[in-house]
């Protein structure tokens, strides 16, 4: 399992600091063509700073090779925010004073009905952690409602067992993601006191279960910011490459989401993630992982968005709302999980992507499973 | 000359190849078959330092008895007999079983071939022949072509190597299913042999250079005008395309950058 | 008695085991496989081992091959 990896590499990888690599390493690095994790690990030096231009050239090249110029677009929707954990850096925080709610049916198709209008045409489901108010029968009966509007959802929860990934599959889901949030052991149960969550191995180990169950796509990453970055993002790429050698027909992706404002004081005592340093990230995974999707949410602002996007992005999230509902005009508005920071509706995004000489996708898969009718 | 090779020490204590529980010391296996006689061939593996010998089963000629070729191997010698001749699995196991009642040890070379033009092997026969015969106990190498979908159930099945071509069987054409090697050498944990095709030393030292575990070379020894130094020749490149693999590639010029169209942003503060 | 070794038919005296048909025809004997009616018949009994009519025969050795 890929734990084995994890315990392989923490003797490996330089204790602090990781300035052991030099320029000549990176240039040595810059001339292979298939890297190796030793070779990820130079990347994500100090010593690759001053490479960042040489990194983009060839991220970009590679990216335009293996993807052309699509951009592919997705947008979330919450469910429900009832939520059994305490990780300190979510505003679902259990102990949070927020407003909990989950969508009924009726609402989850109007909810989906409001987003399909866009004209987007790949939605991803998120729920808080809460087997009793947002449990795999629930998830399965909104995605039942909502298969017949959309080419194809995905899910964002709480790590389940194999057999409920398989019963998501069977009703209609094709893609997972799940960030690990970090791959440190101890930050990780520093960062989640309480919940289910706390189980590290259980989540590290979803993804496997995802894909015996079927599921054709999954998405992983780390929360960067954390912890200490240089290590999340390694064991996130190796992860990523873990994810493709074990289950080739699997199709992988990264995201890269950086620590955001939310409904709390948590302040983390790892070196914070510049802008600087999310692009030797981004440049780092390309390079490492060329056929691995790379997906940015709208936690970043546009102009960021912007500057990233030639740099290896293949999805983007457009017109996001990160509370409960909200797309449509229903009641039922929980709070918001973190600040949206890119606002723009889904025609701006769009203009957006079309100026820097990309092509957006709305729909660029169909999952052509049995669709039901709505509400069967 | 042999002076000057004997000289040079050519073995790499640190890199040994391990397969079907032997850590062997040459990453040179050599075919013993289009020979103008079996004489020559002890000076061969001799020259070639090889350790793994491949030979072939034939029914005997009453009328020109030959020799048996194991007559004529070294004492130390890992003999590693083909199913050639087999054109479906079970003629294959067949072949294995009666390789290894004659006292061949259970290392098995498979080679499934249908394809009388260019020779190319079966890769679904090859793999129901390393099925059965993984069951069975033997150390299967099985011969095949370059697919990736092959090899992995290839390596689910048992095997303990994979062997692709790198051109048709005494082709002497070189690596032309090259991509496809390089393929299997990076997502393929078993070693990766390049078996059939390679011509000359340099090409010997190419696949070794891409990362292949060893090469197996029959015709471009056996047809050489002087098959004991080709033989030397081969021996010399395998290890010299494997030191190069393990110092890893030299560094090639970086454009510099006068401006940083992608990346400047990060400077505008 | 006739009986067909290597594909060919052979005439043989009865009585006849296997061990006495190899050394008829000058095979030396280290490495031969032998198949007798298509199972492999192991060298410790080829001279216990007593040949009937119509018997189909394989005697195999190695050869050079790649």
């Amino acid at each position: 399992m890929f734990y084995e990896q994890i315990t392989e590499w923490q003797q490996k990888l330089p204790q602090s600091g990781w300035t052991n690599y030099s320029r000549v390493d990176v240039e040595r690095v810059l001339a292979r063509e298939n890297l190796r994790p030793q070779d990820l690990a130079i990347l994500l030096s100090p010593a690759a700073r001053s490479y960042l231009e040489p990194m983009a050239k060839r991220a970009q090249a590679l990216t335009i090779r293996n993807f052309g110029h699509t951009i592919g677009l997705f947008t979330p929707l919450y469910l429900a925010n009832y939520c059994s954990n305490q990780c300190v850096y979510c505003s679902f925080h259990a102990g949070n004073k927020i407003t909990r709610c989950k969508l009924t049916i009726e609402q989850v198709i109007k909810e989906g009905e409001a987003i399909s209008s866009t004209g987007l045409q790949h939605l991803l489901l998120l729920t808080g952690e809460s087997r009793t108010q947002s449990g795999p029968d629930y998830m399965e009966a909104c995605v039942r409602a909502l298969r017949p509007m959309f080419a194809s959802l995905g899910l964002e929860v709480y790590p389940l067992s194999t057999e409920e990934y398989r019963g998501l599959f069977e009703a209609g889901i094709d893609s997972v993601t799940l960030f690990q949030e970090t791959y440190d052991e101890i930050t990780y149960a520093d960062v989640h006191p309480a919940g289910p969550k706390r189980n590290y191995h259980y989540r590290l180990e979803a993804p496997d279960r995802a894909c015996e169950a079927g599921i054709s796509s999954v998405n992983i990453g780390a929360l960067l910011g954390l912890s200490d970055w240089r290590r999340d993002a390694f064991y996130s790429a190796l992860h990523a490459d873990y994810l493709q050698r074990n289950y080739p027909s699997v199709e992988v992706s990264i995201s890269v989401p950086r620590l955001r404002p939310y409904a709390g004081s948590f302040k983390s005592a790892a070196a914070p993630v510049t802008d600087e340093v999310l692009v030797q990230i981004l440049l780092a995974y390309r390079l490492f992982l060329p056929r691995a999707g790379l997906t940015l949410s709208t936690r970043e602002s546009p102009q960021m968005r912007e500057d990233l996007l030639p740099l290896g992005i293949t999805r983007l999230s457009a017109g996001s709302l990160t509370s409960v509902g909200g797309y449509s005009e229903t009641d039922n508005v929980g709070s918001a999980q973190f600040e949206i920071a890119d606002e723009r509706s889904v025609p701006d995004v769009v203009q957006m992507i079309r100026a820097k000489g990309y092509l957006p996708a709305f729909c660029d898969w169909v999952n052509m499973r049995e669709r039901n009718a709505v509400g069967q | 000359m042999n002076d000057i090779i004997k000289s040079i020490d050519l073995d790499l204590p640190d890199d040994r190849l391990l397969i079907g529980g032997v850590n062997l010391h040459s990453r040179l296996f050599i075919g013993t078959g289009k020979f103008s006689s079996h004489e020559i061939v002890p000076r061969v593996l001799e020259a070639s330092g090889a350790q793994v010998v491949t030979m072939a089963l034939r029914r005997i000629d009453w009328k020109n008895p030959q020799e048996n070729i194991l007559n004529y191997m070294p004492k130390n010698a890992l003999l590693l007999p083909n199913t050639s001749g087999a054109r479906t699995a079970d003629e294959a196991v067949r072949i294995a079983r009666l390789a290894q009642a004659a006292g061949c040890g259970n290392w098995v070379k498979i080679e499934v071939v249908q394809d009388q033009r260019y020779l190319l092997p079966d890769n679904w026969e090859t793999l129901k022949a390393t099925e059965q015969l993984v069951k069975e106990g033997f150390v299967v190498l099985p011969y095949m072509s370059p697919d990736l979908g092959a090899a992995r159930r290839l390596q689910d099945a048992g095997a303990a190597a994979i062997m692709p071509l790198g051109a048709p069987i005494g082709s002497n054409r070189g690596l032309q299913t090259k991509e496809l090697i390089r393929i299997l050498i990076e997502e393929i944990s078993l070693p990766i042999i390049v078996d059939a095709g390679i011509g000359r030393p340099s090409e010997a030292a190419e696949a070794m250079e891409m990362g292949a575990a060893a090469v197996l070379v029959n015709t471009a020894i056996a047809t050489a005008g002087d098959p004991v130094s080709m033989a030397q020749a081969f021996r010399l490149a395998v290890v010299a395309g494997r030191l190069g693999y393990l110092a890893g590639p030299g560094e090639r010029q970086i454009e510099a950058a006068a401006s940083s169209p992608l990346t400047g942003f990060l400077q505008e503060a | 008695m006739q009986v067909v070794v290597n594909g060919e038919p052979q005439e043989i005296s009865p009585e006849c085991t296997v061990f006495q048909l190899l050394q008829s025809q000058g095979v030396t004997l280290k490495a031969a496989v032998v198949e007798l009616n298509g199972e492999i018949l192991k060298q410790e009994h080829w001279q216990n081992t007593l040949l009937q009519a119509s018997d189909r025969l394989e005697i195999l050795v190695f050869m050079g091959g790649g």
